[in-house]
């Protein structure tokens, strides 16, 4: 039995890939690992960016019907679940000035929803259309012929093979199958991180409008604890979010943080209602993913993260690339294309702000102090990206040069030096 | 000009024959190796110059060698009425004389070897009418070819375009009925067919085995494989010989179109020449021939219309004698370490990357469009009934006249050095020969009355192989033969297969010992018995036969080995 | 399937069998020393010869290379076979007197010494291609090859300079059947100039191709255990991550899940390169990983991935 198109990974992007793969009239195979995928461990893309033009895109949310809207990519999808609007975004220095970010009206720059809802909702309607759902497998192996692919698989330590003409592989950020087909080599690698999320009860000062991150040694960590709206159902608990690594436990430094750390009084009272971890790998984006029968589409693809709708516009044109080279079509040369113009990553440019721009571990503690203190106060634009808003924070700090080469001269020799390196040249070197 | 139909051949042949036999004087000059070597370079560019000088209207044609090596540089003279008349040696010091006597009209008697009023062909082909009426005086006084020792003994099957034709004008080749056979068994013929025939003509390999050609056509035929190769062993490495490097030089489309015919025959589209690289003339002409037959579509898809298509391509080999050996050729030619692989599996099932290959030696090639058009039975009417056809045969060494010859197989060695050789012209007698090159070790002149011929070669311990003969008088020593003979196997083995590598080192340690004069009737027993196991063991010819010279003297010549050695209490 | 006759036997055989397999799956055996399992038959050293019988014509031909075919008369201890094979040998005793293999072969076939008529050598290299055919064929790595040709045959690095393609793995020193190959490992050593010595840890060097290079040490025991080109090019082939080596066979061990730290987030799963390990689905949120150590190579990259670090 060959498949037209086998997919990996029953996340955002391989169930769109494979709802819209099928309605082109393929006959698909959806592999995912776990039994129930509405039981979300990855916390992360839990929420729906409204940025202008974010990664290409601009998304639309309508909470009334219960849809998510992209504008530019042409697709949208249903969404039955909760919704949380989030208003602020606050970056804290250690002695707690801050870098505010908001639009006027409390408009929402981002909504908080349930991944799990969705993702079983999106099942649902590929297991209605037809798609063939191998879950409780692993595929974690695969080799391409001239004719397609072989997929190894395993399920409850049974080794099986499954054959299809193309592969879309959306096993996300460990890039696994892009690992065995030796796409990695092409990419620089950062290293890998572990997160740790903790949802609590009673936490003072949360509010579920409000996104945290606090930057600063004295929290216990050079990369910075963030917290966010708790999950669908319950947007009142708090949710905690902690990266480390085997040297560095996150559990570690959530025990830290929220016991002995500058921040502890927050969770006095707190209970903690849930615990979720998992890893993440950080590679150079893939610059043409769409190669021999193979599609890598979301995160198995880009620098660390193409967030959810990414990955659903990401599956979306997968489908559509799939059909179009089995009608003997140029459809991988068109994805290719579409991902290279759309990611903001894959702007050697947009990188630049990732390593100029990072505060750790070039700055002090205080000289974070100092640099946000020229911005507490101020409210910047309500955005979520992580490339517009450093970019915005840094032009504030900026307005009066003069005034930090007066002040802090050696925090201004710092700012001069940071370079014009893009990130890949600053991993390859 | 481009060849769609057969009769399109016609129309060039009609363009050749007046370039052969032309309205003007045609002057040729034997420009092979052999006569380049002599001088015959030089001499072409005299020949122009003084043909200007003198403003007469003559073509000056570089042709190739006709066999007439000892008497190099050789210039034939043609002009319109008149006989053919072949002169030799002409220096660059007699080129203004031989001018002015054909402004005047008169030949040169003192350098004239012979005259053609017309050539008669041993084949199918028309017969080349020169002079017209009866032969002036002056001339007749030149030997006819039908009278001369050096012609009439000949059979010209496959090289009677030798030495007459241009190598670089295919209008010259098809004029004496060239691409015409292959263009009979496209149209005409089955490759079924074609094949019967070679197998008919019990064509042996001319190259070294004398493997019958059809059946290795025939393995390959029915091999199985969707792609098939003909390659051409160019790689003559017999030290004495260059008669196909001569071939080459002198009638390169007549290995071109046996090339062709054997690819329609076996079911093979591609075709590689392997040429010893030191071969620089013969590697040129054969380079211009492939281009010429590519643009008259001789060569390359669909050709004559037939469907059939055959590429050619010509790689040079490094030189290495151990890459005549076939399987050691394909590695060669593979890009591989040139040594022998183990048989079976057989090229003709395995061979060139793998898939069923004819290999073949140039000559053997070059007489297949002669069988194809004659058919098989005609050919097997001349030689003997186990080794049949016609062979050329290079006479070298201890002989008056030095050159080669095509003569019927079974002709005795004794007739070939006094009709062709004329004796060993150092007035000393025959002492020993050697025929098939250094495997084929030394014969004693007692058996100068033995056939050539395979099977009888074979029998008396020798080969037939590449057709070389190579003539020693009583002033060689035969245990430096021995040595020389020796030292070249040492040099030339690939050294894989132990036995071969170390037997060949410790022949020349017995020998060098002998010629010394410490050897013992010891040391020859020990050689007797490594050589009975080279034979046995070694992984080809070469390892096989690299004790022959050495047993060969032994046994034909005993007291020059036996004089040298120790005698017991000494 | 062929039919054929070792030694008056009936023998069955598959197509493409040699006759040395042959006569080797029924217990005949046939003395050689270019040949082995892992690679292509060569046929140098020609001390396997047999007398085959086909059609009525009888030759000697080496049995490694031969196809045992149908309807093949194979004697491999004929009178004409040992004599050969007494030849081959005493011309290898001649070439390598003072090697341990010939002289038990020699022993064997009562080959006193070679004949002093022969002249005599001492060389330890047999010629017989072993190590070129395993670095070429099977590790491919194609760092040395036969140089020279004929009587000057030798085995050689690229212009008898150092190996640049050689990765250290010893397979040629392995196979070697004389044991002139010197693989030598060594432990922490040291760069020593005029000016002092600066370490340089441990290294293998193999003397004949003029190689050295570092010895990967185990990240848990710090053993030494293989050479870093060869681990790289391993992890290079099979697309291994880069961590994938940093454990030695001997400290590998399967991995031990601890339940009640275990979150179920499948972080090593995710990062499993052989899917060795599966969610235990419990129901709700209830997950476990689970290790099927029958699928595990006990790389220790799922370790590494823990976020909560509950493998070890």
């Amino acid at each position: 039995m060959i498949y037209d198109l086998a997919i990996v990974g029953a996340g955002p992007g391989g169930l769109h890939a494979a709802k819209w793969a099928n309605k082109k009239g393929l006959k698909v195979a959806l592999i995912e690992k776990r039994k129930d995928i509405s039981k979300i461990t990855r916390y992360c893309s839990e929420h729906i960016i409204l940025d202008e033009d974010y990664n290409g895109d601009t998304i639309k949310v309508d909470t009334a019907a219960g849809k998510i809207i992209s504008t530019k990519n042409g697709w949208e999808v249903n969404y039955r679940g909760q919704f949380c609007p989030v208003t602020d975004k606050y970056y804290y220095s250690p002695k707690q000035y801050a870098v505010h970010f908001a639009w006027p009206n409390g408009r929402p720059f981002a909504y908080k929803y349930g991944k799990g809802t969705l993702l079983q909702g999106l099942l649902d309607e590929c297991l209605a259309l037809g798609v063939t759902y191998i879950n409780e497998t692993t595929a974690y192996d695969v080799m391409e012929n001239p004719s397609g692919v072989e997929l190894k698989c395993v399920s409850k330590g049974k080794k099986f093979k499954v054959n299809a003409k193309k592969m879309v592989a959306a096993d996300g950020a460990s890039a696994q199958l892009a690992q065995k087909l030796g796409r990695n080599n092409e990419r620089g690698y950062f290293g890998f991180a572990l997160c740790l999320a903790v949802y609590m009860s009673n936490v003072k000062t949360y509010k579920p409008s409000d996104w945290k991150g606090w930057w600063g040694r004295c929290y216990g960590t050079n990369l910075a604890p963030l917290m966010g709206t708790g999950p669908e159902g319950h947007f009142d608990w708090a949710d905690m979010i902690i990266l480390g690594s085997p040297k560095e436990p996150p559990e570690k430094t959530f025990e830290y943080f929220t016991q002995k750390g500058p921040m502890a009084f927050m969770f006095e009272n707190a209970k903690i209602e849930a615990k979720h971890c998992c890893t993440t790998k950080a590679y150079t984006p893939l610059k043409n993913p769409a190669k021999g029968h193979s599609i890598m589409i979301g995160d198995a693809a880009a620098f660390v993260e193409v967030q959810a709708q990414g990955a659903l516009s990401c599956g979306f044109r997968a489908a559509e690339a799939v059909a179009k080279e089995l009608d003997g079509k140029n459809g991988f040369e068109e994805y290719n294309q579409w991902w290279l113009k759309s990611f903001e990553f894959n702007d050697e440019g947009m990188m630049q702000v990732t390593t100029g721009y990072a505060l750790i571990p070039t700055y002090t503690d205080d000289e974070i102090d100092y640099l946000f203190s020229l911005c507490h106060g101020h409210t910047l634009d309500g955005s979520w990206s992580q490339y517009k808003s450093p970019k915005m924070m840094w032009n504030l700090i900026l307005k009066d040069p003069e005034k930090i080469k007066r002040e802090r001269p050696e925090v201004w020799a710092k700012i001069q030096a940071r370079g014009t390196q893009t990130l890949s040249e600053s991993i390859n070197k | 000009m481009k060849i769609n139909r057969i009769q399109d051949l016609s129309t060039m042949k009609k363009h050749g024959l007046k370039l052969l036999v032309p309205a003007a004087t045609r002057i040729t000059v034997g420009s092979a190796t052999c006569g380049l070597a002599k001088g015959a370079g030089k001499v072409l560019e005299a020949l122009k110059y003084e043909i200007k000088k003198h403003k007469l209207t003559a073509e000056v044609v570089a042709v190739g060698c006709n066999g007439l090596c000892f008497a190099e540089p050789i210039v034939e003279v043609i002009q319109p009425g008149k006989p053919r008349i072949t002169y030799g040696p002409v220096t660059v010091e007699r080129v203004a004389e031989l001018v002015t006597s054909i402004k005047a009209g008169k030949p040169l008697l003192e350098l004239a070897l012979v005259r053609h009023d017309e050539e008669l062909f041993c084949v199918k082909t028309a017969p080349l009418a020169y002079g017209k009426g009866k032969v002036p005086a002056a001339l007749s006084r030149i030997k006819e070819y039908r009278t001369h020792d050096f012609f009439k003994n000949q059979k010209k099957l496959v090289s009677k375009n030798a030495g007459t034709i241009s190598p670089s004008r295919i209008e010259e080749y098809v004029a004496l009925d060239g691409y015409l056979a292959l263009a009979q068994a496209l149209t005409e013929m089955t490759p079924d067919q074609v094949l019967k025939e070679v197998i008919d003509s019990k064509l042996r390999g001319r190259g070294g085995a004398g493997f019958p050609v059809g059946l290795k056509w025939q393995a390959c035929r029915t091999a199985a494989g969707d792609k098939k190769y003909i390659v051409a062993n160019g790689s003559e490495g017999d030290p004495e010989i260059g008669m196909h490097r001569s071939f080459l030089e002198s009638d390169p489309h007549a290995l071109i179109e046996g090339m062709a015919i054997a690819g329609y025959a076996v079911g093979a589209d591609e075709g590689y020449i392997y040429v010893n690289d030191r071969y620089v003339v013969a590697l040129e002409r054969l380079h211009e021939a492939i281009k010429q037959a590519e643009q008259a579509g001789l060569l390359g898809k669909n050709i004559l219309g037939s469907g059939f298509s055959f590429s050619l391509k010509v790689k040079r080999g490094g030189g290495a004698y151990v890459c005549g050996e076939e399987t050691a050729l394909l590695n060669s030619l593979e890009g591989l370490w040139g040594e022998p692989r183990p048989r079976p599996p057989y090229p003709a099932q395995q061979g060139l990357f793998g898939k069923p290959t004819v290999v073949n030696n140039i000559e053997t090639l070059a007489t297949i469009p002669v069988i194809a058009r004659h058919g098989g039975k005609w050919f097997a009417k001349f030689g003997t009934p186990r080794s049949s056809g016609t062979k050329v045969v290079a006479l070298s060494g201890a002989v008056a006249r030095p050159g080669w010859v095509e003569v019927p197989l079974g002709i005795t060695v004794k007739t070939i050095i006094e009709t062709f050789g004329k004796g060993t012209g150092t007035g000393k007698k025959v002492k020993a020969f050697q025929t098939g090159g250094p495997s084929g070790g030394v014969l004693p002149a007692s058996q100068l009355s033995i056939k050539l011929d395979y099977d009888q070669l074979a029998k008396a311990g020798s080969l037939l192989g590449s057709g070389g003969l190579l003539i020693m008088d009583e002033s060689t020593n035969m245990l430096e033969m021995a040595k020389f003979l020796t030292d070249f196997f040492a040099d030339e083995t690939c050294g894989k297969c132990s036995t071969c590598r170390e037997g060949v080192k410790r022949l020349q340690e017995i020998i060098g010992s002998i010629m010394q004069g410490y050897g013992t009737a010891e040391h020859i027993s020990v050689a007797k018995r490594m050589a009975a196991a080279m034979a046995d063991t070694a992984a080809c010819a070469l390892g096989k036969t690299a004790a022959t010279p050495f047993l060969t003297v032994l046994k034909h010549f005993p007291r020059e080995v036996e004089g040298k050695l120790l005698r017991k209490g000494a | 399937m062929a039919t054929l006759k070792i030694n008056g036997k009936k023998i069955k055989v598959a197509d493409g069998t040699t006759i040395l397999e042959a006569a080797r799956a029924h217990d005949i055996e046939i003395p050689t020393l270019c040949s082995n399992e892992a690679l292509k038959p060569y046929g140098a050293c020609r001390l396997c010869v047999v007398e085959v019988t086909k059609n009525g014509m009888t030759t000697i031909e080496t049995s490694c290379t031969y196809p045992a075919e149908e309807g093949l008369d194979v004697k491999t201890n004929s009178a004409r076979v040992i004599n050969n094979r007494k030849i081959v040998i005493e011309l290898y005793l001649a070439r390598c007197p003072n090697v341990k293999i010939i002289r038990q072969l020699a022993e064997e076939y009562g080959v006193k010494e070679s004949a002093p008529q022969m002249g005599k050598d001492n060389d330890y290299c047999i010629l017989c291609g072993l190590c070129v055919r395993a670095c070429n064929e099977v590790v491919k790595a194609g760092a040395i090859q036969f140089a020279g040709s004929g009587i000057n045959k030798i085995v050689d690095s690229p212009f008898h300079k150092t190996a640049e393609d050689c990765i250290a793995c010893g397979s040629c020193a392995f196979v070697c059947p004389t044991g002139i190959i010197k693989k030598n490992d060594l432990p922490a050593t040291a760069q020593c100039t005029p000016e002092g010595c600066s370490p340089t840890g441990p290294q293998r060097e193999i003397l004949n191709w003029q190689v050295e290079h570092k010895l990967k040490e185990c990240s848990k025991c710090g053993n030494p255990y293989a050479p870093e080109p060869h681990l790289q090019k391993i992890t290079r082939q099979y697309n291994f991550l880069p961590e994938f080596f940093n454990i030695c066979p001997s400290c590998r061990q399967y991995p031990v899940v601890d339940e009640e730290k275990c979150l179920g987030c499948g972080g090593c799963m995710e990062n499993c390169p052989i899917g060795a390990l599966e969610l235990d689905d419990r129901g709700g949120y209830d997950k476990k990983a689970h290790v099927f150590t029958e699928n595990c190579t006990a790389c220790h990259t799922c370790e590494d991935y823990c976020p909560m670090r509950a493998i070890s």
